[in-house]
């Protein structure tokens, strides 16, 4: 193949250091609450524009952002919960509320964002230098980008196995109830779940606004990739999820230059992932990684 | 008395499933609850450890009103359960199980960070007991296995093994031996048994004859309301036990 150059590759990975920030939060989330949150995209661009107050108004390093993206975004992750969908827990809601109820705190994110900020578009400060790597060009943001992705699934690797919260976390997705017999305060993992879910879409967004630009639908345009990688990788699947955002930052930075060698326009990139969701869906519904659904 | 139930209702919707529900459990006994379906037996388990509020009546676990107190906190204070239909984390292996069961107060992040050295040696304690139990329950083979992969009867075992874990006062078991052959139901009796000396037992179950082996005292249930009560031999030849479970 003769456009599958060190470039691409480069590219992808890259890619899907960003979709792993993004999808591991909404699949922690779907995994343990069982809706799809949709107000996620708006914590991928709250982090993004609260990395952008650290690094531009107030003239700090990015990395300072990136720290403050964290905590803020997992506490409007904690927020979202305490206002909107703990309630409608202890009233017994339906999964369809509560996806619909994320949609309407996505749109007032967003709008609050556009309001604060404008529509136009803004870069954060930093510089960047550009190395040879292998025949492909890497510029320290990728490197950064890929550096940090990878110390945090290490890091959440080390949560989930080693540590009773991450234990208890997986404990309280796989069965609340028994998890509450075990003196297990499913609250409060929830809590941990949405800091840490929406944390890491805080994270996420820095690095997709530093690696392309800053806009008030930031996050709504990831967001469908993000469901992409966590329905390819099996939903509730945290090592699914790791794999399948490589796997889709391949498929689109492949397909991109595919589309291009066809003469076909470059602006049918988002088609991509929404080509391998219906294929997934159609053929292995439960992903690469997740389980069958088993009668409880 | 370990664990009282005083005067207890609890309606769903305009139907009485406990109706003034009293009880009383020795400590280091084995007390079976039996009745027909629908009786109240697994809604008297669940207000116990709090999975149901009571509509009326209080709960005295060691003389401590728990009638208020969610079903994590009364785990806590020693009261552990199994489900009817097996309750296991699935996609946690054997020994995970296990230890997820093991307290789990005071942990959060901070541990972590700074509480490293101390949590780890805790770590170690549990994992030593998490083994001892798991021998004594003779799973100890499938600790690293995941537990969706175990047989009915394995799991069973698990269960009851996730129970004991916290070192509970008293364990509330939902028909530990449902769907079990004789010999393994015989089996998880003997180990219940044996652990009497350690704790109290109150043991939801349809196999009367295994209850009457087993157990300590009796209570009989039907329609929501203690009907009779008392030794097994007792029970075995009372009126109103013949009548409810032949439907007179």
């Amino acid at each position: 193949m003769p456009f599958l150059d060190m470039q691409i590759i480069i590219n992808s990975v890259v890619t899907g250091s960003i979709y792993v920030m993004i999808a591991v939060g909404l699949t922690m989330i779907y995994r343990v609450l069982k809706f799809a949150n949709f107000s996620h995209a708006e914590l991928v661009t709250f982090g993004a524009y609260t990395a952008y107050i650290i690094n531009v108004s107030l003239g700090l390093n990015l990395f300072y952002g990136l720290v403050v993206a964290f905590f803020l975004t997992g506490l409007l992750g904690i927020a979202s919960d305490r206002l909107v969908f703990k309630k409608l827990r202890s009233k017994g809601s339906s999964v369809i509320s509560m996806m619909i109820a994320s949609i309407g705190i996505g749109l007032v994110v967003r709008q609050s964002i556009q309001e604060v900020w404008g529509p136009q578009i803004r870069w954060y400060e930093f510089e960047s230098k550009t190395y040879e790597l292998l025949g492909g060009s890497i510029t320290m943001l990728h490197i950064y980008i890929i550096a940090i992705s990878t110390a945090i699934i290490f890091l959440l690797h080390f949560l989930f196995t080693r540590t009773k919260l991450g234990k208890a976390m997986r404990g309280v997705s796989d069965n609340p109830q028994l998890a509450m017999a075990s003196g297990i305060d499913t609250e409060k993992i929830l809590l941990w779940v949405w800091f840490i879910g929406g944390g890491l879409a805080g994270i996420g967004g820095v690095l997709r606004g530093a690696d392309t630009r800053l806009v008030p639908l930031l996050g709504w345009e990831v967001l469908l990739s993000a469901f992409a990688v966590v329905i390819l990788g099996g939903i509730g699947s945290f090592y699914g999820a790791i794999l399948a955002a490589y796997l889709l930052g391949f498929a689109e930075n492949f397909g991109v230059v595919l589309l291009s060698e066809l003469s076909i326009s470059t602006g049918y990139r988002p088609a991509i992932a929404f080509i391998i969701l219906i294929l997934v869906l159609l053929l292995k519904p439960w992903g690469i990684m997740g389980k069958k659904e088993e009668g409880s | 008395m370990i664990l009282q139930v005083q005067d207890v209702e609890k309606s769903f919707g305009g139907i009485k499933a406990l109706e003034g529900v009293s009880l009383g459990v020795e400590e280091n006994t084995i007390v079976g609850l039996i009745g027909p379906n629908g009786s109240g037996k697994t809604t008297l388990i669940n207000v116990i450890s709090g999975f149901l509020k009571v509509d009326t009546g209080r709960v005295y676990f060691e003389g401590k009103d728990i009638s208020s107190l969610l079903p994590f906190e009364i785990a806590r204070l020693g009261i552990c359960r199994t489900f009817q239909l097996t309750r296991i984390f699935r996609g946690l292996t054997v020994l995970e199980n296990m230890l997820i069961s093991s307290n789990m107060q005071k942990e959060g992040l901070w541990q972590l960070f700074f509480n490293r050295k101390k949590m780890i040696l805790q770590e170690k304690v549990d994992e030593r007991a998490a083994y001892e139990i798991l021998e004594f329950l003779e799973i100890n083979h499938l600790k690293h296995e995941y537990a969706h992969s175990l047989s009915g009867g394995q799991q069973k075992l698990l269960s009851l093994g996730m129970a004991l874990m916290a070192d509970p006062g008293i364990v509330l078991l939902d028909e530990p031996v449902a769907g079990v052959n004789p010999t393994l139901a015989n089996k998880i009796f003997e180990k219940v048994k044996l652990e009497k000396k350690k704790r109290t037992f109150l043991v939801v179950e349809h196999n009367i004859d295994i209850l009457m082996d087993f157990c300590d005292m009796i209570y009989v249930m039907n329609k929501g309301k203690i009907v009779a009560s008392g030794k097994p031999e007792e029970i075995q030849g009372n009126e109103t036990v013949i009548d409810v479970y032949l439907g007179g």
